[in-house]
């Protein structure tokens, strides 16, 4: 199956992108300002990061609903860490280290135990949630260390560093996918799971290594969240599975698994993004934003379904 | 034939999104409410932005309406908003306080979802110039002045005397018992301050706090919660909830157990059930405060702010206990 930068699947994506951002700017003065775009940029940061897991995990043909609370869980545990005086390396390590662990669970869950990813990752979101918020009790955990709290505010070269560490993921993720083994085995086992294990590949292996990557961004994410909020909030990340699935179908990745590009998949969560900070800043309400966004959404699924019956009609 | 297609698809998601852009874009500037134009460039056009945590509850319609009415009285523009994914998408709200903070309005007043996770873009509002009024819930103060930033005012209720008072007229009117309690969501400053305001003066009078729970101020829960509670705890005697919801979802549990009329129950809000329930007796008291009025504070606040007017820190909206003594007189 096709893995080039621009293939089909984002050449749609990104005009989409583009229009919208030539939409926005004409419907809106302040769009296109340097304030603006940073604004932006800093905004979509959380959604993308665990959206970039969640490509990962769909390209194998599985799904990951748990991220939204892979993310609460992992702030909570940091936000307790250093509550009680741990440094912020620890606490960061930590955190990494939940979103690790609940990636394990899950890909076990799905690749040795064979359940159903939606069902699997259904019930570890809500395990991580109860965990979250018994453990909280309800309450927010706020005022973390200077050493921790950097990371949502500093910007290098007038670029925020939450979007540099974002950027540097999707390339890192980018070379994986395209540049090494574990790469190609994950485009072939969404492409044709049977397949792949008869020619002796560790399908599971590289099963529970997508859903582990997927964990840990969840927790990156989690990183900035809490940094940029200055609190750990135990009803973080609601709903987050949701945006980060659509950021990546609208990124043209099939929910098959097999096909798509993780740069598509940002191109999604920027148009998401750029849908929700233009309809702000025009004073639309968040309900209609949310028919937006839905309609968008549809219409890459239906893109998505043609693709693959012409695709097969090919053969 | 393929390529036509992909084409023909594409085009056809171009067109449809631009539509509905545009759509959008022209729906918003015919209403009255903010939008690109209403930047600060032509005299006397104000824009106040007014963020709020929520849009779903009967308080939050309320205030949108006695706000945007007020700033139509005053030939303002108020731009009101709530973030998609309601009182838990804190970063959702932070966003439309960073999108008013660009789009540069002459005031933000706002209702936040965290004590603390606003503080930052609140600092940038301070940067920018742009008053900020906090509307009904606080932040934490310390750590915003630790970061440099401060708040122009705070219009709100004194939730804990509110509730104090509601507690005064039970112990004026129930037999001295049991209470359960009924909080919002744990942790938070108002669900805290009524049920502690409520619990302070009734456990003085030699009542005893049998048990508090959290409802997440919904009426579904509070039910669920009510009937566990009454189960473990038969010989509950008052029940006080800390919002109208909450309270109706108590009295609807009570009454599917049999237990009308055994148990007081006192909530907060004075909604239209609430009326209709101390009407019928099933409601013992609760406390009314004029949303609309409260949000036209909030707005004349904002303006004082804007035109470089003095404000006190602290601005309170009355509050009524509302009894079947007094029912009648509401609206």
């Amino acid at each position: 199956m096709k893995k080039l930068k621009f293939n089909a699947s984002n050449m749609g994506a990104l005009m989409v992108l583009i229009v919208l951002i030539i939409a926005m700017s004409i419907i809106n003065s302040s769009f296109l300002s340097r304030a603006n775009l940073v604004n932006v940029m800093q905004q979509i940061t959380v959604n993308a990061l665990i959206a970039s897991g969640m490509t990962i995990v769909v390209l194998t043909g599985g799904i990951d609903l748990s991220v939204g609370s892979v993310m609460a869980i992992s702030g909570l545990v940091m936000g307790k860490l250093m509550q009680n005086g741990a440094n912020a390396l620890v606490a960061i390590l930590a955190g990494l280290a939940i979103g690790i662990l609940i990636g394990l669970i899950n890909g076990i869950l799905v690749a040795q135990f064979k359940l159903q990813p939606m069902i699997a990752t259904l019930g570890t979101m809500q395990i991580a949630r109860g965990i979250t918020l018994t453990l909280a009790q309800g309450r927010t955990i706020s005022g973390f260390p200077q050493g921790f709290r950097w990371i949502g505010n500093v910007t290098f070269l007038s670029i925020p560093v939450q979007v540099i560490l974002m950027v540097s993921i999707y390339i890192s993720i980018f070379y994986l996918l395209k540049y090494r083994k574990l790469g190609r085995y994950i485009y072939s086992i969404g492409g044709n799971e049977e397949s792949t294990r008869l020619s002796g590949i560790n399908v599971t292996k590289y099963k529970i290594t997508a859903y582990v990557i997927c964990g840990f961004n969840a927790a990156i994410a989690a990183i900035i969240y809490c940094a940029k909020l200055n609190s750990a909030v135990p009803t973080a990340g609601e709903g987050y599975e949701m945006d980060a699935v659509a950021s990546t179908v609208i990124g043209g990745t099939s929910l098959l698994g097999g096909f798509g590009s993780i740069w598509g998949t940002l191109m999604g969560a920027m148009i998401i993004g750029i849908i929700k900070n233009g309809l702000n800043l025009m004073g639309v309400s968040a309900y209609l934003q949310k028919v937006v966004i839905g309609v968008i959404l549809l219409i890459a699924v239906l893109v998505d379904s043609f693709r693959m019956r012409t695709m097969s009609k090919k053969k | 034939m393929k390529k036509h297609f992909k084409k023909g698809l594409s085009i056809l998601l171009i067109m449809s999104l631009t539509l509905l852009l545009v759509a959008c874009g022209t729906t918003e500037d015919t209403s009255s409410s903010g939008g690109s134009d209403s930047v600060v460039t032509e005299e006397g056009n104000t824009t106040i932005a007014f963020v709020t945590k929520s849009m779903s509850d009967q308080f939050f319609i309320d205030v949108k309406d006695g706000a945007e009415a007020h700033a139509k009285e005053l030939g303002i523009n108020l731009t009101y908003m709530a973030p998609e994914g309601g009182q838990s998408d804190i970063e959702g709200e932070v966003q439309l306080l960073e999108d008013s903070i660009i789009q540069k309005v002459d005031a933000i007043i706002i209702d936040v979802s965290d004590s603390a996770a606003f503080n930052t873009s609140i600092k940038k509002a301070n940067d920018a110039g742009i008053p900020i009024i906090l509307f009904n819930d606080v932040v934490d103060e310390k750590d915003l002045e630790t970061n440099g930033g401060h708040i122009d005012s705070f219009v709100g209720m004194d939730s804990a005397d509110a509730a104090a008072q509601v507690a005064e007229y039970c112990v004026k009117t129930s037999e001295v018992g049991k209470v359960a309690i009924l909080e919002g969501q744990s942790g938070t400053t108002a669900s805290e301050d009524r049920a502690n305001g409520f619990k302070g003066i009734v456990e003085e009078a030699g009542f005893e706090v049998v048990t508090s729970q959290p409802a997440n101020w919904d009426k579904n829960e509070a039910y669920n919660v009510t009937q566990n509670i009454l189960t473990s705890n038969p010989d509950i005697k008052v029940i006080f909830a800390a919002s109208s919801l909450m309270g109706i979802g108590a009295i609807q549990a009570i009454e599917d157990m049999g237990l009308s009329g055994q148990i007081d129950v006192y909530d907060f809000d004075c909604e239209a059930d609430d009326i209709a329930a101390i009407k019928t007796g099933t409601l013992k008291a609760t406390l009314q405060y004029p949303s609309k009025e409260w949000a036209s504070l909030a707005v004349d606040t904002a303006m004082s702010l804007i035109k470089g007017e003095n404000v006190d820190k602290e601005v309170y909206t009355e509050v009524k206990v509302v009894t079947k003594d007094n029912v009648g007189s509401i609206e």
